[in-house]
Parts: structure tokens; C-alpha cells; sequence
């Protein structure tokens, strides 16, 4: 079976869940396929400047073709499409209210498709040459495998092949984008869709008519690298976040509560921050940011944490969180963030917030009783176990390829869209 | 089109095919202020070509589109977008009075020489391409609304059948009320958006690959 899984970055270098992910898939996959990868030149995710060299190159058994973007994401996009895009809600606001979720898909229902197609296209990154590669090849892989569905390498490249030989991993969430009417095609196209949460599967069911079949598979975590020490500069006592630190991702909301926090409650927990500092955040002596850390340096905190901090609210899966839960540390999440609490509450290994008040009480519980903290920490390692283990996932992965593959060619009839169904 | 037009003459420069502005639109930025302007929510119907001298046609777009605003749509609105500027002093007074006379006066506004940014913003905020007009040289805005998926109806000259075949609400027999029904269909029913989107979409496919690859079979059906 030969696949080309599609995806707007790639690499061991690129920093980002769905790119992770697409890379799991990718050398899961290549056990049993041939995988092409078809992805961009861009490594940065803002710009989406191009940073590798086009062409092809190896990643162990995966073959990597790379194609360069046709024009960086700039002031148009952030100022302009986007702006109109999210309106005067802020992410907040469109989080809390459901009144703030119907008028941003009020907002957007009638523009024209024309522009809609304009903000998914500059949204970027855009590859004429990846999509010519697309329309070239059509015939010559069994499955291609679209991941994530925001971006135009997935809502342009599905228009490129026949739509029997579709697969599709979206992981969406639920952001003002994803109420753009012009995903609805991107949703009902595939022949298959794999998702990595109920909580996600039922938020694609509520906003698209989807059409195909679907399965719950999520993505394997593979066994926890060898003990090694923590960094030098790590403190006693603290608490850890793990990922990109930016706005969108709630890292700035969650360092101002964590001081509140500090102010009711004054000991020496530090905040711990791992990972890549997007935009500049508040510096505080009881917040240590590490910057990049080691992937056994990462398991390393992550283990000797009181508990791991999930401030985002838009995750389609959370590989950290569960990576926390294999080293046997309990979590605080996002209580916005549907998926991030279906693993809290089916493991039984994290507390949700929604409001700074309930941040402080659960991180008091989850800092300061130790035998509670045992217990989830226990009840999270089972939880990874059970359903996230590399022949698991390998195995629902390798079905769904097949089905996908060995699906009668029906491209000769024509594919209608259905009309969009009121959020109500 | 736009950027080949010598305004002061009213004539065009240089050949330009719409498929090089298509070209110039994948890279270029729409204009903001045109996008921003326009985006309140209210339905943006379009017309882009020539009016004059042959102004017959100007009225029949305008008899068009107040049966549609003042019958189905009152947020609805006209953009004239004219490649041209009127060569004499009483053309642009005679479009005032029609529209006037059309009780048009705060939805209908037109616009002369805009550059490709506006031009390319104008079919991003249009919720429908109303054709009517007997310039053949029309059809290369069509070809522009066929690549943006934007919804024409249309009053089908022969330049503009051969064109857009069936893949559109193209009607032989000028009759406005029909238009102004097509209109309405075309903006409210989703489902009528999406079927005439599709055909449009096969069409300008088609109509590339013949640009592209001529003597293909595609050419060749046209």
C-alpha cells in the first residue's frame, strides 16, 4: 500500500501537536506502507517562510518531498482576514459564552466564498507546487492521508485526488475558524475521518454534516525515555507547562494565576515553563522559563512535578498531557477544552478549571494532598496504557489506511456538498 | 482589464488576458479598505464591464436589480465597477438620474479606473455577478467570477452563453423580473449557491485546461 500523508510542516525540528502526530502516523505507518511524506519548505508557523530545501530527503523509512510555499503569511492575513475573521470577540469571550460561538458563526455564514477561500489560502502555507505534485500524482498512491484541517495544504490538496482515496485526521478544535462555512467541504470529502477524542468527533458531528466513515484512534505515546537528571537550575518544588508559550495557547493567562496564587498561598512552588517562547511573557521570579529542554529532560520534570499545567484551550489532543500522565503526574487543565477534559475525566488523573478561582483551590489540592495526588498519578498511568500503546493506535491506524486503499473508485460520480445546517 | 486600461484614452494598452490578472490576484493583496467597508452583513451584488456608450444596457441592469432590492432584498446593494470613465460630461449625469430614478440612490454606487487590489477586492465581498450587457469584452470579468466561484446571473448574449454554457443562471430573453428571481435564488438558497458554485468551478477547470492545452478535448467541447 502506498500513502501520502500531507501536512502543512514537517520534522523532527518542527514544534507543534498536529505536526507530532503527522509524524507518528507517518513512521507508524511506514512499518507496514510505503509513506510519502508531501509537506512544505516552512519550519515557522507564523510566517510560514521557507527554511528547508525543496525536495526529497529521508526520515528513517518515510520519504519526505518537500515544496516551497508561494508567499509568506504577513500583515494582511494578522491584520486584515484575520481580524475580520475573530471580529471584537476576544478568545475569552468566544471560549465562555456560547452567545459569543453562534456570532462568530453568524459573522461568517454569508461572506462570500470567495473571500473565505482568500483566508484559508492566505492563512497559508500555500504550495502551488505541492498541489501540482497533487493533481500530477492522483492515481499513484492507494490513500492519502490529509492532517489538519486548517490550512490550505489540506483544504486545496483534498480537491486535487479523488475523494474515495481520502483519509483525514483534522484535529480540530473549536476556534473561530473552524465556523468558516467553506470547511464543510473539507469535512464531508473524505472517505474516512480519524479522530483523536469523542469530544472532537462529536464537535465535528455539531458543526458538519459529515459524511464517511469514522473512528476514534488517537495517537501512540511511545515508552518514557531512560531516567536522566533534571537541569540544574531546576527548583525543589514547582509546577510544569510544557509547550509553545503564546497567547492562543493560555500560557500568558496562566502565568498571571499562578501568581495569584502565590499571593493566597506563598511557599516556594515555582512555575516551570518548557519550550519555545513565541511572544515575550511576564518575567517573575517565581516563574523559571527553561527554554528548550531534552525530550528525557522533559520526562524528567515532568515526573518530579507536583502537577502538569494545561492552560490552552484549543487542543485536539494534548500529547503533553498525556505524556504527564505516563511519568504518573497529575494535571490542572482548561475546563474550555472539551478533549483535554474527556482524559481528565475518563482517567481520573486531572481536575479541570474555567475560572481563576477554581485554578487556585485545585492547584491547593493537587500541591498540597500527597496521597490524592498518588492516586491520579497511578490512575493516569493506566489510562495511557490501556488506550494510547504504539500497537494499539499502529493497529486502528493501519485499518483505516486499508479501508481507505482498497475502496471502489467512484470518482466518476459527482461530489455534492451538502448545505450547512444551523448551529442550533 | 483594469490595469491595462489607458483611462485618459478609453482604450486598452496592452492585451491582458484575464487569466494573467488571475495570475497577479493569487499573489496580490485585496484592498483593505474596500474589504472593511463591505463586510456589515448586507448582500453585495456586482456588475464589472462597460456601460457606455451603448447605454440601453444600463438601465436593463438597473430595472434588474431595483426589482430584486425593492421585491426580495432590502439589504441588498449595487457596486457598477466600469472599467471606464465616461468620455463625455453627460454619461456619468445620465447614470446619476437612473439610478435616482430607480430609487437606487443609497444602495447603488459605482466606481471608475480601480486598480487590481480593488478590483480583486470587489469579487471577494460580491455575493452575485449580475451580467447584463451587449459588450462582448464582458466575458473576461465573467471569467473572473467563474475563478472566484462567485454566483452569475446573467442575461446570456451569444459571447456570454458561449461562455458559461449551462454552468450558470443565464437566460436568452432579457426579462428583469426573472433575473431579479434568479438573484434571489441564488443568494438565499444555500443549495443553489453550492450547485451553481460547483458548475462553475468544472467550468473555469475546463475553460483553463483549454487555455493551458490547446487543441485538448476540453477546448475541443467548447
Amino acid at each position: 500500500v502506498k500513502v501520502a500523508l500531507i501536512v502543512q510542516r514537517y520534522g523532527p525540528e518542527v514544534v507543534g501537536g498536529s505536526e507530532s502526530l503527522a509524524r507518528h502516523y507517518a513512521q507508524s505507518l511506514a512499518r507496514s506502507c510505503t509513506v510519502d511524506v508531501l509537506t512544505s519548505c516552512a519550519l515557522d508557523h507564523v510566517t510560514w517562510r521557507n527554511h528547508f530545501a525543496p525536495g526529497v530527503s529521508p526520515d528513517g523509512s518515510v520519504t519526505v518531498r518537500r515544496f516551497p510555499v508561494d508567499c509568506e503569511r504577513g500583515a494582511y492575513w494578522f491584520d486584515q482576514l484575520g481580524r475580520m475573521l475573530t471580529g471584537p470577540t476576544t478568545v475569552e469571550d468566544f471560549l465562555r459564552y456560547p452567545q459569543c460561538k453562534q456570532a462568530a458563526a453568524d459573522r461568517v455564514n454569508d461572506w462570500p466564498y470567495a473571500l473565505q477561500r482568500e483566508t484559508v489560502r492566505r492563512q497559508g502555507p500555500y504550495s502551488s507546487a505541492l498541489l501540482a505534485y497533487l493533481r500530477e500524482h492522483r492515481t499513484a498512491y492507494d490513500a492519502f492521508l490529509f492532517c489538519t484541517y486548517l490550512y490550505p495544504t489540506t483544504y486545496f490538496g483534498m480537491q486535487c485526488v479523488p475523494r474515495e482515496r481520502i483519509l483525514f485526521c483534522p484535529t480540530l478544535h473549536d476556534e473561530p475558524m473552524a465556523y468558516l462555512p467553506i470547511y464543510r467541504e473539507v469535512f464531508q470529502r473524505p472517505r474516512f475521518t480519524i479522530f483523536l477524542s469523542e469530544a472532537e468527533q462529536a464537535l465535528a458531528q455539531r458543526l458538519f454534516d459529515m459524511h464517511g466513515e469514522t473512528e476514534v484512534i488517537g495517537m501512540a505515546l511511545l515508552p518514557s525515555p531512560p531516567v536522566v537528571e533534571v537541569p540544574p537550575q531546576t527548583p525543589g518544588e514547582y509546577v510544569l507547562n510544557a509547550g509553545r508559550q503564546e497567547p492562543a495557547k493560555g500560557t500568558e493567562e496562566m502565568i498571571w494565576t499562578f501568581l495569584a496564587f502565590k499571593e493566597q498561598h506563598p511557599s516556594e512552588l515555582k512555575l516551570v515553563l518548557i519550550g519555545k517562547e513565541v511572544y515575550p511573557m511576564p518575567r517573575h521570579p517565581d516563574v523559571l522559563p527553561l527554554g528548550f529542554v531534552s525530550e528525557a529532560e522533559k520526562f524528567a520534570l515532568m515526573r518530579r512535578a507536583r502537577a502538569f499545567i494545561h492552560p490552552s484551550a484549543f487542543e485536539s489532543f494534548a500529547i503533553v498531557l498525556l505524556e504527564s500522565f505516563q511519568t504518573g503526574t497529575p494535571a490542572l487543565v482548561n475546563g474550555h477544552c472539551a478533549p483535554l477534559v474527556e482524559h481528565c475525566s475518563r482517567s481520573k488523573a486531572g481536575f479541570a478549571y474555567v475560572d481563576r478561582a477554581e485554578f487556585i483551590a485545585l492547584l491547593w489540592e493537587l500541591t498540597t494532598n500527597a496521597p490524592l495526588r498518588d492516586a491520579m498519578g497511578k490512575a493516569g498511568q493506566e489510562y495511557v496504557r490501556e488506550r494510547f500503546s504504539p500497537e494499539v493506535v499502529g493497529r486502528k491506524l493501519e485499518r483505516a489506511v486499508r479501508a481507505v486503499a482498497t475502496a471502489p473508485d467512484r470518482s466518476h460520480r459527482p461530489h455534492v456538498v451538502r448545505p450547512q445546517r444551523s448551529l442550533s | 482589464m483594469p490595469d491595462g486600461w489607458n483611462y485618459r484614452r478609453g482604450e486598452r494598452e496592452s492585451p491582458r488576458s484575464p487569466f494573467d490578472l488571475i495570475e497577479e490576484f493569487e499573489r496580490l493583496d485585496a484592498d483593505v479598505d474596500v474589504l472593511r467597508l463591505y463586510q456589515d452583513g448586507i448582500t453585495n451584488i456586482i456588475f464589472i464591464g462597460r456601460l457606455w456608450p451603448l447605454w440601453r444596457g444600463g438601465y436593463d441592469l438597473l430595472e434588474t436589480f431595483a426589482h430584486y432590492h425593492h421585491r426580495f432584498n432590502l439589504r441588498s446593494r449595487l457596486y457598477l465597477v466600469l472599467p471606464e470613465a465616461p468620455r463625455r460630461s453627460g454619461e456619468s449625469t445620465e447614470l446619476r438620474r437612473a439610478i435616482d430614478q430607480a430609487q437606487l440612490t443609497d444602495v447603488c454606487t459605482w466606481t471608475v479606473a480601480v486598480t487590481a487590489a480593488q478590483l480583486k477586492a470587489y469579487y471577494l465581498i460580491t455575493h452575485a455577478f449580475l451580467c447584463v450587457s451587449q459588450y462582448p469584452d464582458v466575458t473576461d470579468y465573467l471569467v473572473l467570477a467563474l475563478y472566484h466561484r462567485t454566483p452569475i446571473v446573467a442575461w446570456a448574449t451569444a459571447p456570454v452563453r458561449q461562455l458559461l454554457g449551462e454552468d450558470a443562471l443565464a437566460w436568452d430573453e432579457f426579462n428583469s423580473a426573472l433575473l431579479a428571481q434568479s438573484l434571489r435564488q441564488c443568494v438565499e438558497d444555500h443549495r443553489v449557491t453550492e450547485y451553481l458554485r460547483q458548475r462553475q468551478q468544472a467550468r473555469f477547470d475546463a475553460l483553463l485546461a483549454s487555455v493551458q492545452n490547446p487543441g485538448s478535448p476540453e477546448r475541443d467541447q467548447r
